[in-house]
């Protein structure tokens, strides 16, 4: 398996030979599992797994004999978790990219929002900003490139799609995706004893709201 | 032991003051970015002179102008680009531990060169983790006093131990040296090879100018320009240290308060025993980077270890 070092304190594996992101995952859960010394951290993307270790208790011998032994088994860690069921508001006030998007795509309103709702998605990874998660599923009718120059500010909860993904801004952030509809559910929050309410591998459905059921939802 | 509750007064924050400590670790995979102290050996020795473990919580700031009251005695540190501070009016130098008492104001008056200086209490904030950690990060609101610098009448609660000594130097070797440029040694990144071969000396013989965009998040280089086969990647994890190409050929050197992942390829890393130095660098210093191997990173990592190490016998 290919390695290479990010610093004194990072290495990353990074396979022309696994380009799924469970192969990672299974990697990290291995890692830590099997006590990997000095291990501090994570850090996932698609497809190459980060570690953040101590360098006075980083011992790349030990490194290599767990690569070597690790067998991916193609499951998914997270895939046995239950769905996330995410309610969204497609209407006008929370999807400002919408008219945009229809016109980009030659779909009326309403064949974006069935396509979007219609569609299994799964969490590949988190990152852009705290507690954002991108999802791989979106169909490939609604596929946009990221948009030529990004909107200042997206407000929270927006779901927006760019791409084959969907993801969805934890707060108000500036960003380039298409917003087509907002959650009122919170998906992150730093002071709570669990702060992250989906995990990756986990799969996703959208289900649609109106925005009288937006302005009453509660956790 | 007794333990008393002391108030830290915000008299005057400066130009940004935040809690920091050793960052927040174990949630990378959740896209949270790990913070922390910007200069980890100043902040290591400031914790070290109070008797606290290395990573704790103390005040961290940018230049000159603030003011601190303190509402009951207790010990602290001050360590970085501090010069010159006065405590009740009057004019003291020395950088270490000192001993304060209650209704005390110190006010820093000069840093000098140097940009980043901190302050160690002996003792226990009294502040609200967020996952695991005190740091603040200012993008997102999170940790710290209400994910917010401090300003002007904030008051912050920490639980003191009484003060053995009330007063300790540094001594000479142990202060870190600041001056208006430094040569930082980096590994080669993993896209280091796309850098042309023109570019490749350019990094390593000229000097990059610190550029006026900088922050907790990253430093921007200016002055010289660099080209590469491309300026795009995969999104990859990237790490406090990572020296980033992007296409205006100007590098970034990502900081404490860097995002977990980036789409430039990333040429260098700047090595952890120089982080502190080089976040210790304003607005317009220079700066030359110089390659090493990883062993020779770990070492000069051990001997600044062994150093901060000595504070501890230095207390007793």
């Amino acid at each position: 398996m290919r390695y290479h070092y990010l610093s004194d304190h990072a290495i990353e594996v990074q396979d022309e030979g696994h380009r799924d992101f469970g192969f990672y995952l299974a990697l990290g859960n291995f890692l830590k599992m099997n006590h990997l010394s000095g291990l501090e951290d994570l850090s996932y993307t698609k497809t190459s797994l980060a570690v953040l270790f101590d360098p006075f208790r980083f011992d790349e011998a030990q490194w290599k004999s767990l690569l070597d032994i690790f067998e991916y088994d193609g499951s998914i860690a997270g895939s046995m978790l239950p769905e996330a069921i995410i309610p969204v508001c497609y209407e006008a006030e929370f999807a400002p990219d919408m008219k945009v998007l229809t016109h980009q795509l030659g779909l009326d309103r309403q064949a974006v929002i069935d396509a979007h709702q219609a569609a299994l998605y799964t969490v590949v990874m988190y990152g852009f900003v705290p507690g954002f998660f991108y999802m791989d599923g979106l169909p490939g009718i609604l596929e946009i490139p990221r948009k030529s120059s990004p909107s200042l500010s997206i407000p929270e909860g927006s779901v927006a799609i760019a791409g084959l993904q969907c993801g969805i801004y934890p707060r108000e952030v500036p960003g380039g995706w298409y917003v087509i509809g907002r959650t009122p559910r919170s998906f992150f929050d730093p002071g709570a004893s669990s702060p992250f309410q989906v995990e990756v591998g986990q799969r996703v459905r959208f289900t649609a709201i109106t925005s009288h059921e937006f302005y009453h939802y509660h956790d | 032991m007794n333990f008393t509750i002391t108030m830290i007064e915000v008299v005057q924050p400066g130009t940004l003051a935040t809690i920091q400590d050793g960052g927040r670790k174990g949630y990378m995979s959740y896209g949270i970015p790990r913070s922390g102290f910007m200069d980890p050996y100043s902040a290591a020795l400031a914790n070290q002179l109070v008797g606290n473990p290395v990573g704790s919580p103390l005040l961290e700031f940018f230049g000159r102008g603030a003011a601190l009251r303190f509402h009951t005695g207790c010990m602290l540190a001050i360590t970085g680009a501090v010069r010159k501070f006065s405590l009740n009016g009057t004019i003291r130098q020395e950088i270490g531990a000192l001993a304060v008492y209650a209704g005390d104001v110190l006010k820093i008056l000069d840093i000098g060169y140097g940009n980043i200086w901190y302050l160690a209490v002996a003792g226990e904030w009294k502040v609200e983790e967020v996952m695991g950690s005190l740091a603040t990060y200012l993008p997102t609101a999170m940790g710290g006093l209400h994910g917010r610098p401090l300003k002007k009448n904030d008051q912050i609660e920490v639980e003191v131990r009484p003060a053995k000594n009330d007063r300790i130097r540094i001594p000479e070797d142990m202060q870190p040296y600041y001056g208006q440029s430094a040569t930082i040694r980096v590994l080669a990144g993993p896209e280091f090879h796309w850098l042309d071969p023109q570019s490749v000396d350019l990094f390593f013989s000229r000097a990059f100018t610190i550029g006026f965009h900088s922050n907790r998040m990253g430093y921007r280089l200016g002055g010289v320009h660099l080209a590469a086969s491309g300026y795009d990647i995969p999104s990859r994890t990237v790490v406090r240290g990572t020296v980033q190409l992007p296409s205006s050929g100007e590098p970034i050197v990502l900081m404490a308060d860097c995002q977990v992942t980036g789409g430039y390829p990333r040429i260098a890393s700047v090595i952890s025993a120089d982080i502190g130095t080089f976040a210790q660098l304003a607005p317009g210093n220079r700066v030359r980077f110089r390659e090493v191997e990883a062993n020779t990173a770990l070492s000069v990592l051990r001997r600044q270890e062994e150093k901060i190490g000595q504070i501890s016998r230095i207390r007793k």
